[in-house]
């Protein structure tokens, strides 16, 4: 049984826009980690595509920004039921990194600084729609926001954008990641609520 | 130090703020699973094999599960998790859960 | 986890009773500095606690967003009755609320008690005779208050200082009820206490304005023993760290510290 607090609104807004089922505005930008901060300077940071055959390639820093970088504007959803709108962000698509790797897998798992994973389908990381982005709001994207670097997957519930990442390993079947194997969806589409596993 | 802080043991912004904070913060998520109180619980690491009471350790709250960290390495000793199938445990990441005899009433 | 479905909160009723939410209804507010008050509950059901326990609160807006936070409960046990002492972060989400928002009669959830490792029972048997330190940073200052009251209700003689930090006078919590605690040492109940301003000192405070160091911490000529036999410290992240780092200078073994710490602030973005 719940209790309602008359007066009590919360950090969300209640305005009337379209946001996927069972999600509330915020007009904060929430730190959820599982662990401790990462602190990774430029000067160590890498990237690194593991395909399955083949070497690992891997773009350091000066490499990444030397790519072709855009800007980003989307809304990001948390399946801890908070919606983002309008966020803006400059990263490099994954479509730029994909163009070295030969691959005939089909799922990737994300791997962060710090030991978190994550696991996508490939076809979900390219064709535009996934970056790894390192400036939030034209600034240097901030270390509890997953700086200097991260994944963003806005099509996905925000689990799947893992902060600090490191690099992806190219896999034949796909296997669950940090949270995917521990009571939340595999896929995680917000639009059709996949929350939790069996939803 | 600063007291524009609310009380323990989780801040306001609290759940957002993703900071760490130490298992007695937890403790409410475990209180359903455990028939013990947690909190005086003394749990080995897996990792480095340090002991230290449920309360000493370190917990990320407020993401979609709780996890529970040593103190002495980070690694991670436990999490859970509610989703509506029920709750999710895991503790692979310690090697014993020590639970203190309670005393006899008086 | 803010998630407010129903069949999760009935299925934690069956259980275990500590770990369900109870309907509490607003009957009481005392205000405890300019940023702060104190919340008294009456929650039919709730059958006590002990010093040093805290409580979960949640509070669910009427289009079902919920949001929850836990707290120190801020007085000893009394039956139906909860108390919380809440300090405002300005661009916080629910402090706001429980400080300048909420009114008598008005009602949220809470559910507890919680915790047993941060607790101090008069007369445990693993303190014995005492004495013990007590160490507040800010608003960290309410479970250990909460141990002081109980102390003095239970006739518990165990030799205790209280060592509060804090920046200005203007944030000092439970002041008269403190300085009358410590205005006759040889009363019952009574403790030492020492406050550490840390930026801005009252009017004829004999100590300037700095950080807790480890003459803050030197016991009393009275006590038997220069060591507590148990330190409780409760504060931020940062102020336990730095407590838990003088106490070890001055010797004391981590068997004897108890910790509570609420973490970084000022993060709402
Ligand atoms: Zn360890």
């Amino acid at each position: 049984m719940v209790t309602i607090s008359r007066g009590f609104f919360g950090h969300h807004d209640s305005r009337a826009v379209d946001l996927p089922p069972g999600q509330h505005l915020t007009n904060g930008f929430p730190v959820l980690t599982a662990g401790p901060t990462q602190l990774i300077s430029t000067e160590v940071w890498s990237f690194t595509i593991t395909p399955e055959i083949g070497d690992p390639r891997r773009w350091s820093w000066e490499e990444m920004m030397a790519l072709p970088s855009e800007e980003i504007n989307v809304d990001i959803h948390c399946v801890t039921r908070w919606t983002k709108l309008g966020t803006h962000w400059r990263g490099v698509a994954l479509d730029t990194f994909f163009e070295d790797i030969a691959t005939d897998n089909e799922y990737a798992m994300v791997h962060s600084y710090g030991g978190y994973t994550t696991n996508l389908p490939l076809e979900d990381l390219v064709g535009g729609k996934a970056w790894i982005v390192y400036e939030y709001e034209g600034e240097p994207l901030q270390v509890e926001h997953g700086g200097p670097a991260r994944l963003l997957v806005p099509h996905l519930y925000f689990w799947k954008s893992a902060k600090w990442v490191k690099g992806i390993t190219m896999q034949r079947f796909d296997e669950p990641g940090f949270w995917e194997g521990f009571g939340y969806h595999n896929y995680g589409n917000p639009w059709r609520e996949e929350r939790y596993a069996g939803d | 130090m600063t007291s524009d802080l609310s009380t323990p043991a989780v801040p306001d912004g609290g759940t957002e703020s993703g900071g760490v904070l130490d298992g007695n913060a937890a403790a409410g998520d475990f209180a359903g699973i455990l028939a013990a109180d947690p909190t005086t619980v003394t749990v080995r690491c897996g990792s480095c094999g340090a002991t230290q009471a449920f309360g000493q350790l370190q917990a990320y709250l407020g993401g979609p599960g709780t996890v529970l960290r040593c103190r002495e390495c980070e690694a991670m000793v436990a999490r859970v998790a509610r989703t509506p199938q029920g709750t999710w445990l895991d503790i692979s990441g310690s090697s014993s859960w020590l639970f203190p005899r309670t005393p006899d009433p008086v | 986890m803010t998630d407010t479905n129903t069949t999760d909160s009935s299925v934690e009723e069956i259980r275990s009773v500590g770990n369900h939410w109870r309907k509490a209804t607003l009957i009481d507010l005392h205000s405890q500095s300019w940023h702060s008050r104190t919340l008294v509950l009456r929650v039919p059901g709730w059958t006590g606690h002990l010093p040093g326990q805290h409580v979960d609160i949640r509070l669910t807006a009427a289009d079902g967003y919920s949001a929850q936070r836990s707290y120190s409960l801020a007085e000893p046990a009394t039956p139906d009755r909860v108390a919380v002492t809440v300090d405002l972060l300005p661009h916080g989400e629910v402090s706001p609320y429980l400080v300048e928002g909420m009114e008598i009669g008005d009602e949220l959830d809470v559910r507890g008690p919680i915790g047993g490792w941060f607790v101090w029972e008069p007369g445990d048997p693993s303190i014995g005779d005492g004495p013990v330190l007590l160490i507040a940073g800010g608003s960290g200052v309410v479970p250990l208050v909460t141990m002081l009251r109980a102390r003095k209700r239970a006739g518990d003689a165990t030799p205790t200082m209280l060592v509060y930090s804090l920046r200005g006078p203007r944030d000092l919590m439970y002041g008269p009820e403190l300085e009358e605690m410590s205005a006759d040492l040889s009363a019952p109940g009574s403790a030492e206490v020492r406050l550490v301003y840390t930026r801005k000192i009252p009017d004829g405070h004999p100590r300037p304005a700095s950080h807790l160091a480890v003459e803050d911490i030197r016991p009393p000529s009275a006590w038997p023993d220069p060591l507590a036999a148990r330190v409780y410290v409760c504060g931020s992240s940062g102020f336990v760290d730095h407590a838990t780092r003088l106490l070890h200078e001055v010797g004391y073994p981590d068997d004897r510290l108890r910790t509570e710490r609420f973490g970084a602030t000022g993060v709402d973005r």
